[in-house]
């Protein structure tokens, strides 16, 4: 299994995480440089929330966005009409493209659902030349996501299924602090740097939060979807209430963390 | 209509690889499949997409 991440319906994942990758994507990359007349590769593109943001960020030769997900693939290939951007279904861990083929490989909000995700980097750095940049970023699910933590903690404190569920939430690879940082350097890169982003997730209601989970979309939603109907009316009051938080249902706002790391290929 | 343009953009099977050897792909227009000799196996294209995923590939017999 090269990828663990769920994906049912791409509106769904719109609604879950594509809003906020698409706010995160301009910090990232600002983290990660771009220059014009560069061929970039986009390692799991998701529906494009990267893919998209790059050609409107520099004047690129190339951008060649793929996915492991033949729902996403199909996603950002409906929404792609510009003809620097191609779009294919392929592994990160075993990338289609000869070495040195690129001057930037990016990786936004995917390596943390590659188990073997230093062969994932190990993959970027053979495509990029030398002297070419591989960037990445994750969440912080342990320490930087309190809207998704409210959730999961919630889930745990009722069941040894939700105690299970926010220890593999918790410790997805590529999450701890240093963790990317030392993948990137035993890999091979130089002039590792690792640093944080931050964009706040603001929700219009507990539905607006609620929603796409509730339809089983991404790994919350695939466990919630494996409970029985007394279970899952349980955890849906539960967190109907730590998202209220004792006020009326409305607008929340949380902030959340992304781990980046950048290197250089020698 | 040319009725290869219809199965695929010539500019998707630019760049591409065997994802496994590493080595030249082939375009196959008859079967829409991307051919690595190398590795004896061929690659599907779906619905314009080529799909480089080892499993989803044709073994290649004999």
């Amino acid at each position: 299994m090269t990828s663990s991440f769920n994906v049912h319906h791409a509106s769904g994942y719109e609604q879950l995480m594509g809003r906020w990758s698409r706010r995160l994507a301009p910090l990232f990359i600002d983290f990660a440089g771009l220059a014009d007349g560069e061929k970039v590769v986009d390692v799991g593109c998701g529906t494009g929330s990267l893919t998209f943001a790059l050609a409107e960020s520099a004047d690129l030769a190339e951008i060649a966005a793929i996915d492991y997900s033949p729902v996403f693939v199909e996603a950002a290939t409906l929404r792609n009409n510009d003809r620097r951007i191609t779009i294919r279904q392929a592994d990160a861990c075993a990338l289609p493209f000869e070495d040195g083929t690129f001057d930037r490989a990016l990786a936004l909000l995917v390596l943390h659902f590659v188990p073997e995700a230093g062969r994932a980097v190990a993959e970027m750095r053979r495509v990029v030349r030398p002297g070419g940049v591989v960037a990445a970023a994750v969440w912080d699910h342990f320490g930087g996501m309190p809207g998704m933590r409210m959730m999961v903690d919630t889930v745990a404190a009722l069941s040894e299924g939700g105690r299970q569920l926010r220890e593999r939430y918790c410790w997805q690879p590529m999450m701890q602090p240093g963790e990317m940082k030392r993948t990137f350097v035993a890999q091979g890169l130089t002039g590792v740097v690792e640093t944080e982003l931050v964009i706040r997730m603001d929700y219009q209601s507990f539905d607006d939060y609620w929603a796409p989970i509730a339809a089983g979309e991404g790994p919350l939603g695939k466990y919630v979807a494996t409970l029985d109907p007394a279970e899952r009316a349980r955890v849906d009051a539960a967190v109907r209430d730590a998202y209220q938080a004792g006020r009326p249902d409305g607008p929340r706002s949380f902030a959340n963390i992304a781990w980046a790391c950048r290197g250089t290929v020698v | 209509m040319d009725i290869n343009a219809s199965k695929v953009d010539p500019k998707l099977l630019e760049l591409l690889v065997c994802p496994l050897t590493k080595g030249r792909l082939s375009y196959d227009a008859e079967a829409n499949e991307l051919v690595s000799e190398k590795a004896r196996l061929a690659y599907p294209i779906r619905d314009g997409v080529p799909i480089m995923l080892v499993s989803e590939a044709r073994k290649i017999e004999g």
